[in-house]
């Protein structure tokens, strides 16, 4: 799997939490579930980042007290037809949770654009992906009428707003 | 009426074009059928029986004449010259060819129209009273709110993939022509002690294989709070609604599983961690789509004009239509005219293009150029002034179009079924018909009355047979199609499920039980009765013993 951001392939530097896991300087942070998050965060180098993969059972308002210290938080569509990690990632932003939202799982192009406006930054896909295919997907509607996280899709109720005002 | 400015067309235009591209991609064989399933059901695509269908969105059933060309011409460039008018105040057309869907779309953009969102596990289209606006019993026009759901939900990237279909249905009046209880969401329009208007929520209502009447979830939200609290209804369903079996899937089944208390309190936790501030952006919105909403320039007209008594004392049957036809409307002078698309032995919601075309006309000519959808798969005409009733009525007729039958026996609901629905388990057009040819005499139906027969073609339910006085579901046994019966149903405000009387009938049988339920009540019923007043005065007994023999 290749890692995208901005529809272009970056380095993914981030690794699950191991109870032996070494740092280097390859490494940008360490990933946590719910569970493991509590008992081991703090053995990790101060260095490193902190990140969470959340189940799409867990509420994200478990995490929500951590939110300040963490980086990452990774959410899984099992299958592209399940929603709801769109209602986790609308969740942390309103929480004002403003690090890295990855998406990973059955994550299509046909429902980037969606992904992109509930708050999701970062997404996993297959390696040989045509990007143009991505960034086209992201900008054939960039309007909507319904809460965004992402800065370039503009609200239609604030665009009426700015015009008759 | 709503009208799209810049935006709302650009939108659905772009919708438009991002359709064409999945369609070409399929043609070519570039997505196959399992990868392009999900995209043509989020644009209201469905494969049959023998054909695609196409459900084009009628937002909350109002229609303007040129819309209502537009779908005539749909039905002759595209289909066979007619389309359907369904239970959820859409149209379908059944039998568009896949490469012309996109033009199809293309054109129904061109008068602002769309089938987005028509099917797939998503917010489906709004619905409403359809006279609302006119109805005299009314608080406020729903419209607006509708409207504003409507776009709140077009696309909404956090729940355009639930767990299974959602469907919300507004009612401006306390006597709920919307069936709003049986809604995954229902929203009642109140007035406070201080004038103030605010709505009622309700949730987890349902038709299909377990049936639930909607529980209040919400007394009072003000207007500048309630898409907050829709979101809120929406994410806690989204992360909780079960996804592992689809026939436990809808809000009905959290609700009856977490039980209302505890969901409701999971509500309101969401719906106060939901911005504020948010509101007055809605409420802005709100302010502006009721500006479209403002009743027309009425002229000054009377009531029951010397004229109207007169055509009405020389013409019994246009009498007859009036009584039964023609609704009190909320401005003197005017009327608002219902047009059954129930014809005897006809098709329940079928209206072939030329009479699209005509009620286009008449709507230009009588009706301020606007057309509503009714759930019972009929069509109103809103604003008619009462001294044209008579010419009115005259052209209906002069067109099939004329059927006095508005709310009796013979304005029969019922879904496609086997002819038509891949899901389907028996037929329910051909029972329609026959029973609609049993009580055909309008002496007879007008004795009987007040009475909603519903039909549906398998468990599904989406003729709605639950909530009928009387329900039939049709049922498959060994490759024979066979009917049961529920008595006791209702969809207003007194919403409630029927109960199954006993072992189900053939399709040969069906017409006469049902003849012999409508002989019971007759023989029973005080002086001025309904059916269902009767019904629950004396219980399911005397009927059961009528149909099957005393136990
Ligand atoms: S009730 Fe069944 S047969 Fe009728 S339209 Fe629905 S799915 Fe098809």
């Amino acid at each position: 799997m290749a890692l995208i951001k901005d529809h272009q392939f970056i380095e993914d530097r981030w690794v699950y939490y191991e109870p032996d896991l070494e740092p280097n300087d390859q490494i940008q942070g360490v990933i946590f579930n719910l569970q493991n998050f509590t008992a081991c965060s703090h053995n990790i180098p101060q260095s490193l980042q902190l990140g969470i993969k959340l189940a799409n059972h867990d509420p994200a308002a478990a995490i929500q007290q951590y939110i300040n210290q963490l980086k990452l938080v990774i959410l899984q569509f099992p299958a592209f037809a399940d929603g709801r990690a769109y209602s986790q990632a609308q969740s942390l932003r309103q929480f004002g949770f403003d690090g890295e939202i990855r998406a990973t799982g059955n994550v299509l192009v046909d429902q980037y654009a969606f992904m992109l406006q509930c708050g999701f930054t970062s997404f996993e896909i297959p390696n040989n992906t045509d990007l143009e295919e991505w960034k086209n997907a992201a900008r054939i509607i960039p309007t909507t009428y319904s809460r965004t996280q992402a800065k370039n899709y503009s609200h239609i109720w604030n665009l009426r707003k700015v015009l008759s005002s | 009426m709503y009208r799209y400015d810049e935006f709302d067309a650009e939108f659905v235009k772009q919708r438009v074009d991002q359709f064409r591209d999945q369609v070409q991609r399929r043609v070519a064989g570039e997505l196959t059928e399992d990868e392009f399933k999900p995209l043509r059901l989020m644009n209201g695509l469905y494969l049959q029986l023998h054909a695609y269908m196409l459900r084009v969105a009628i937002p909350y059933g109002t229609l303007s004449a040129t819309q209502m060309y537009k779908l005539a011409d749909i039905a002759d460039k595209y289909d066979k010259g007619y389309g359907h008018f369904t239970t959820r105040q859409n149209i379908q057309f059944n039998w568009p060819k896949l490469n012309d869907v996109p033009d199809i779309l293309e054109e129904l953009a061109s008068v602002e129209m769309h089938a987005i969102q028509t099917s797939g596990n998503c917010i489906r289209n709004v619905t409403t009273d359809q006279w609302a606006g006119v109805a005299a019993d009314e608080i406020e026009d729903p419209r607006p709110v509708c409207e504003l759901i409507r776009q709140w939900s077009t696309l909404n990237p956090e729940f355009a993939y639930l767990p299974r279909k959602f469907k919300i249905a507004v009612t401006g009046s306390s006597n709920d022509r919307a069936a709003v209880k049986a809604h995954d969401i229902g929203i009642i329009t109140h007035k406070n002690e201080n004038g103030d208007i605010g709505y009622e929520i309700l949730i987890g209502g349902g038709l299909g294989r377990t049936p639930f009447i909607g529980k209040t979830v919400k007394k009072f939200v003000g207007k500048d709070r309630l898409l907050a609290y829709i979101e809120a209804v929406m994410r806690v369903y989204n992360l909780q609604g079960r996804r592992d079996n689809k026939y436990k899937a809808r809000i009905k089944i959290l609700t009856h599983e977490t039980g209302i208390e505890k969901l409701s309190e999971m509500i309101e936790r969401e719906f106060e961690r939901i911005d504020k501030a948010q509101g007055e952006l809605e409420l802005a919105e709100l302010n502006r789509i009721e500006s479209y909403f403002e009743p027309p320039q009425y002229s000054s007209e009377q009531d029951d004009s010397t004229a109207l008594q007169q055509s009405l004392e020389a013409n019994e049957q246009f009498n007859y239509w009036y009584n039964t036809n023609v609704a009190k409307h909320q401005q003197p002078g005017y009327a608002i005219v219902n047009i059954s698309l129930k014809p005897i032995e006809g098709i329940p919601g079928d209206a072939t293009s030329a009479q699209m075309r005509l009620v286009a006309q008449l709507a230009e000519q009588f009706s301020l150029s606007e057309i509503r959808v009714t759930h019972e798969q009929n069509l109103v005409l809103p604003y008619v002034k009462q001294a044209d009733l008579f010419t009115l009525w005259q052209q209906l007729e002069q067109h099939d179009l004329g059927n006095s039958n508005l709310g009796l026996i013979t304005d029969i609901i019922a879904c496609p079924g086997l002819d038509y629905c891949a899901l389907a388990t028996a037929r329910s057009i051909p029972i329609a018909q026959k029973i609609s040819k049993v009580f055909a005499d309008r002496r007879k139906q007008q004795d009987i009355g007040k009475l909603q027969i519903n039909i549906s073609g398998c468990i599904n339910a989406c003729g709605h047979h639950h909530v009928g006085n009387i329900g039939i579901l049709g049922l498959d046994k060994k490759g024979e199609e066979y009917y049961q019966i529920t008595l006791g149903g209702n969809a207003d405000e007194n919403a409630a499920i029927g109960k199954i009387t006993g072992p189900g009938f053939s399709k040969d049988e069906i017409a006469g039980a049902v003849e012999t339920v409508v002989n019971t009540y007759i023989e029973n019923r005080q002086t001025d009765e309904n059916f269902i007043q009767t019904h629950s005065r004396i219980g399911d007994v005397p009927f059961k013993e009528a149909l099957y023999g005393p136990n």
